[in-house]
């Protein structure tokens, strides 16, 4: 039976909802975007704008400020370049480029901001705002790797084991079984979260087809391993920043796990196309480029971003002062937790110094 | 060398030898009249832009000449020559640009936009420069433009700020919050 819609029903909410708009007033602080280009927008004005701050450029786009020069500001484009013209106005958001978590990320399919991607609406709960670029935990909030993560793999259990809170590269040429390793890992925590001692995972897609990606979640749903995961996807048709953004995103969820006393392992899928990513948005921002073209950061880029995966220190009063934390999280902190690294570079012909 | 440091030492400079030579207001008044031609004509823009062994140093500096009426006061057009001999005449519009802001800057006046829908009254604009000179201590032109889109109330910026009190933001608030609470109901 059809259910009958009462007009007068309809109008309540609506009129309930139009009563508790917010719209307040005040100055927000703007500049005219002077030019625009490939995933890049130059900013005229945004005096006070900070590294890594969200730009809002109307629209609905968002950018990410990367560049801070005398008379302008260079920002990445979090969308579509089509949608943007000079001379619109970029307002100040305040706020650092951060992705939504909570509990309810599980099982779900994100892009590096949070807005999810599988079509099952959006994440509900109150989120915890994670930064995407966040300090690694200093040397006093950590302690050794004392517990294995089972691969599942014989071969890699037996003879090169990882623990909780390490990171392990998976190196090789393409079609040599980077990412079934990965897949299989994921797959394997199911023993783990069945036994009551969840190891969290995310899986960062980066510049890979739609269709692979897809084919991962169905892989990954048919054992039943998204019940503990979260797939961060960029793929190869979204902007360059979103590809460069994305791992961090994945970091950042995963942080979330750890600095909550709990095990995460995220899972970078891979890393050389992202630092092919970073490279695009740093020749259009005009840094100086080195060996083949890369920008002279791009092995911090990558140190400072698996420097995140730690093992963070089981007594709770030195965990709760960890350096870094997000204001969102200080009442949270709990010690012990873990964040577990799987990245992955693919070599072209096995040329590993490349 | 990058762009930005070469465009804030000349704008700079220039803000210096205007001060020194008290022509500064004619210049810069100049200098945005030049600024506004070169954003609005993209051929004029396109030939002051191009290689020298294109359109020679003289005619760019004759085709701004020309925007302004052939009536450039001697302190600018010293100051084009100044840009041709060292060929950075290409970055003149954004020279202008960040000059007529620091000469603003300089001689403590803002610049304000006031958008309504309606033509404001004296009395209005008065007020509104008492109250920016009352907070900032600086004196302000406004620029006013009319525009009925915007449907009512006023869009103000000063500097790098912008109060957007106009209903048509009032509408579209409104319709982004609809939007996003009733996305999973659609």
């Amino acid at each position: 039976m059809a259910i009958s819609l009462k007009p007068s029903e309809v109008s309540d909410i609506l009129l309930g909802q139009l009563q508790d708009m917010k719209n307040d007033l005040r100055f927000e602080e703007i500049g005219k975007a002077l030019q625009v280009s490939d995933g890049v927008v130059r900013i005229y004005g945004l005096d006070h704008a900070e590294a890594g701050e969200l730009l809002n450029c109307g629209n609905g786009v968002m950018a990410v400020v990367m560049n801070l020069e005398a008379d302008n500001v260079g920002a990445v484009l979090m969308g579509p370049t089509d949608l943007l013209k000079e001379g619109m106005v970029v307002r100040r958001t305040g706020r650092i480029a951060s992705v939504g978590v909570n509990d309810k990320v599980l099982g779900r399919v994100i892009d590096p901001l949070g807005n999810p991607l599988d079509g099952l609406g959006p994440v509900e709960g109150e989120k915890l705002d994670m930064p995407l670029e966040r300090k690694a935990p200093g040397v006093i909030f950590r302690q050794p790797v004392s517990e294995p993560l089972q691969t599942g793999l014989k071969a890699i259990d037996a003879m090169i084991p990882i623990g909780r809170g390490q990171r392990e590269l998976i190196i090789g040429d393409r079609q040599t079984g980077k990412t079934a390793i990965a897949i299989d890992t994921i797959i394997n925590q199911r023993q783990a979260f069945e036994a009551g001692d969840p190891v969290y995972c995310i899986y960062v897609a980066i510049g890979q087809k739609g269709s692979t990606v897809a084919s991962i979640v169905k892989t990954l749903r048919e054992h039943g391993a998204m019940d503990y995961t979260t797939v961060v996807a960029a793929t190869a048709s979204d902007p360059a920043a979103l590809q460069y953004y994305a791992p961090f995103a994945g970091a950042a969820i995963g942080e979330y796990f750890r600095d909550t006393g709990r095990h995460a392992l995220v899972v970078y899928d891979d890393l050389s196309k992202q630092a092919v990513a970073y490279r695009e948005v740093s020749l259009i921002l005009r840094r100086p480029s080195g060996r083949e073209a890369y920008p002279g950061d791009i092995f911090y880029l990558h140190s400072r971003l698996l420097e995140r995966a730690a093992r963070i220190i089981d007594q709770q009063e030195v965990a709760a002062r960890m350096n870094d934390l997000p204001a969102v999280l200080k009442d949270k902190v709990k010690g012990g937790g873990s964040l577990t690294a799987l990245p992955i570079i693919e070599t072209q012909a096995g040329d590993v110094s490349a | 060398m990058n762009r930005s440091i070469v465009i804030t030492r000349y704008a700079r400079a220039l803000v210096k030898y205007v001060r020194e030579g008290g022509h500064g207001d004619i210049v810069c008044s100049e200098a945005e009249t030049l600024g506004r031609a070169l954003h609005e004509l993209e051929d004029l823009r396109r030939m002051v832009t191009a290689a020298d062994d294109v359109v020679t140093p003289f005619e760019k500096k004759k085709l701004l000449q020309s925007a302004l009426g052939n009536r450039m006061s001697p302190d600018l057009s010293r100051f084009l020559t100044l840009l041709n001999q060292n060929g950075r005449m290409p970055l003149v519009e954004d020279i202008l640009r960040d000059f007529t802001d620091m000469y603003h800057r300089s001689v403590g006046v803002r610049k304000a936009h006031l958008t309504t829908a309606s033509e404001p009254s004296e009395r209005l604009l008065q007020r509104l420069k008492a109250l920016v000179k009352q907070k900032t201590g600086d004196d302000v032109i406004i620029e006013v433009d009319v525009d009925p889109s915007i449907i009512g109330g006023f869009v103000f910026d000063i500097d790098d700020y912008l109060m957007d009190a106009s209903i048509k933001r009032q509408l579209d608030v409104i319709r982004e919050q609809f939007i996003e609470r009733n996305r999973r109901i659609i």
